[in-house]
């Protein structure tokens, strides 16, 4: 994260227990991270297509999302106040999703959970304007690294996870997200990094 | 001498009639299978999403909720898709959360999770009206035209089962808890019958109970032997974190059908024949899992399949 995203998100935990809470946060999520990058050779060489919006500076976004926050409210809220902020033209072109969900313990062979999943989110897709495509974890890869909920990560083309949010979003992260993803100059990771062109 | 042979003898026609006639739970079955007669729903089409409540008309036309799709969806006795009305929203008629569903002989009510009241629709499912509840609605079952009964969902007063008009006039109510015996631990499903008492299957609880339409306990069953819920901490409250039954319902012939949940031997599938009077009879598997247990007025049994992708309609067949 760049200094300033630090340094804003430091101002928002103001007392010991909550910067030892944003501790364990970050530790948790540098943890997934890291699991992420171990199994990202694996992932780009099987089930999911590398998207990106072009451009030496592109950056593509995969939201993780654990089929059973459809039936949470407070973690489909977060879920469809993002889908909203985001452009019809962005979620086409930079945005992949990933449906994890519980398989049988024998496995999923015959394909029947991958494609019950994807049916469910064929529906909830249309019924929220949702543009964005997804991909059934068959595979199980997510498993371990979504303990349910919703996650998004920001990827770049150079194949770095630049950040990772866990829904709901903290105050200022929905405007850093779509910002990325719309557009202009962020610092992410101690880079300054600029989408190729604004994005309506 | 002339005491005991009467006494012997409205034994015997007692017994008889008992054996005779239908639904009043003496017919003595050993083995009960189920036949499926219908599927809706498959991975390829549009039919159903994620279904959450089922209802069947006196004609056997079939109404499902669909939590994916936010709708109320009416399908015909082969299963092709008639009408479907609702959408996402909070207007008249519309869901956010759809969960429960039941019919009358004229109307459908169905029930929106976040919502304290019953929505009304007519059998073309045309929104009629809302009937206005006291609380959050845990479980529905319509009692006729004009009357349902709820289990109210409350912090204040758990533990009530509430029978209302359709003006949402309390007209009687049912307090079947003894004590507070923690979050959840009052939830039910539950299903009346023609007498005006209820059978009520706890889903948190080792125990299925009837009570009298006067509010007395009449009988309380163990099925799982004493099996209890493991809670789970979320925050700062402890919420039990399996359920021991899911849903129940009456067959046409006198028998309380007891869907098990995640405690059962085949967790949400075994299901417990009971008769009248509380008496284990037996025990049958539905093939898939299910949240829930329908049965219509022509005694086909309804259940979920395919994670809600799907609804089954079987025939019961008894032994």
């Amino acid at each position: 994260m760049s200094e300033k995203i630090i340094a804003r998100r430091k101002s928002s935990f103001p007392n010991a227990v909550d910067r030892l809470r944003r501790n364990a946060a970050q530790y948790f999520l540098l943890r997934r991270a890291v699991v992420l990058l171990l199994i990202w050779p694996c992932l780009l060489s099987t089930t999911l297509p590398a998207r990106s919006a072009g451009g030496e500076a592109g950056i593509c976004c995969w939201i993780l999302i654990d089929i059973e926050s459809f039936f949470c409210a407070p973690c489909l809220e977060p879920f469809l106040a993002l889908c909203r902020a985001l452009p019809a033209r962005v979620q086409e072109e930079k945005i992949q999703g990933i449906l994890v969900y519980e398989t049988p313990a024998g496995g999923d062979r015959s394909g029947l959970r991958s494609g019950i999943v994807l049916k469910k989110w064929r529906a909830f897709r249309k019924a929220h304007g949702i543009r964005f495509p997804a991909a059934a974890d068959a595979g199980r890869f997510f498993r371990g690294l979504l303990n349910g909920g919703i996650v998004v990560l920001l990827v770049h083309e150079e194949r770095n996870v630049l950040a990772c949010y866990p829904l709901p979003l903290q105050p200022g992260q929905l405007e850093e997200i779509v910002g990325i993803l719309t557009g202009g100059a962020f610092e992410i990771a101690g880079r300054t990094i600029a989408s190729p062109r604004p994005m309506d | 001498m002339n005491g005991s042979r009467w006494t012997i003898g409205f034994a015997l026609l007692w017994a008889a009639m008992g054996a005779a006639q239908p639904g009043i739970g003496r017919e003595i079955i050993s083995k009960i299978t189920i036949e499926e007669v219908l599927s809706i729903g498959a991975l390829d089409d549009e039919a159903l999403f994620q279904w959450t409540g089922v209802a069947a008309d006196p004609d056997g036309f079939i109404y499902v909720l669909d939590a994916m799709d936010y709708s109320l969806k009416k399908f015909d006795l082969r299963g092709a898709l008639v009408k479907k009305t609702g959408g996402r929203g909070q207007g008249p008629g519309e869901f956010m959360i759809p969960r429960l569903l039941d019919a009358s002989p004229n109307f459908i009510f169905a029930t929106d999770q976040n919502v304290a009241g019953v929505y009304v629709f007519d059998r073309e499912l045309n929104y009629r009206k809302k009937i206005l509840c006291p609380s959050l609605i845990a479980h529905l079952k319509a009692l006729g035209d004009d009357r349902v009964a709820v289990a109210a969902m409350s912090f204040q007063a758990p533990g009530k089962i509430l029978v209302l008009n359709d003006d949402g006039k309390v007209l009687s109510e049912i307090a079947y808890l003894d004590g507070n015996p923690g979050i959840l631990m009052d939830s039910i499903s539950f299903i009346p019958d023609a007498a005006g008492s209820f059978y009520l299957a706890f889903l948190f609880q080792d125990r299925i109970e009837k009570w009298s339409s006067d509010g007395k306990r009449v009988w309380s069953r163990s099925l799982l032997g004493g099996k209890k819920s493991v809670t789970k901490k979320i925050s700062s409250f402890s919420l039990p974190g399996e359920t021991c039954f899911k849903d129940i319902a009456l067959d046409r012939r006198g028998h309380v059908l007891v869907l098990g949940g995640h405690l059962s031997e085949a967790p949400s599938r075994t299901v417990f024949v009971l008769d009248l009077q509380g008496d284990l009879l037996t025990t049958f598997v539905l093939p898939d899992t299910s949240h829930c247990l329908y049965v219509d007025r022509r005694n086909y049994l309804y259940a979920r399949a395919n994670d809600g992708v799907t609804l089954k309609k079987y025939r019961i067949l008894y032994e």
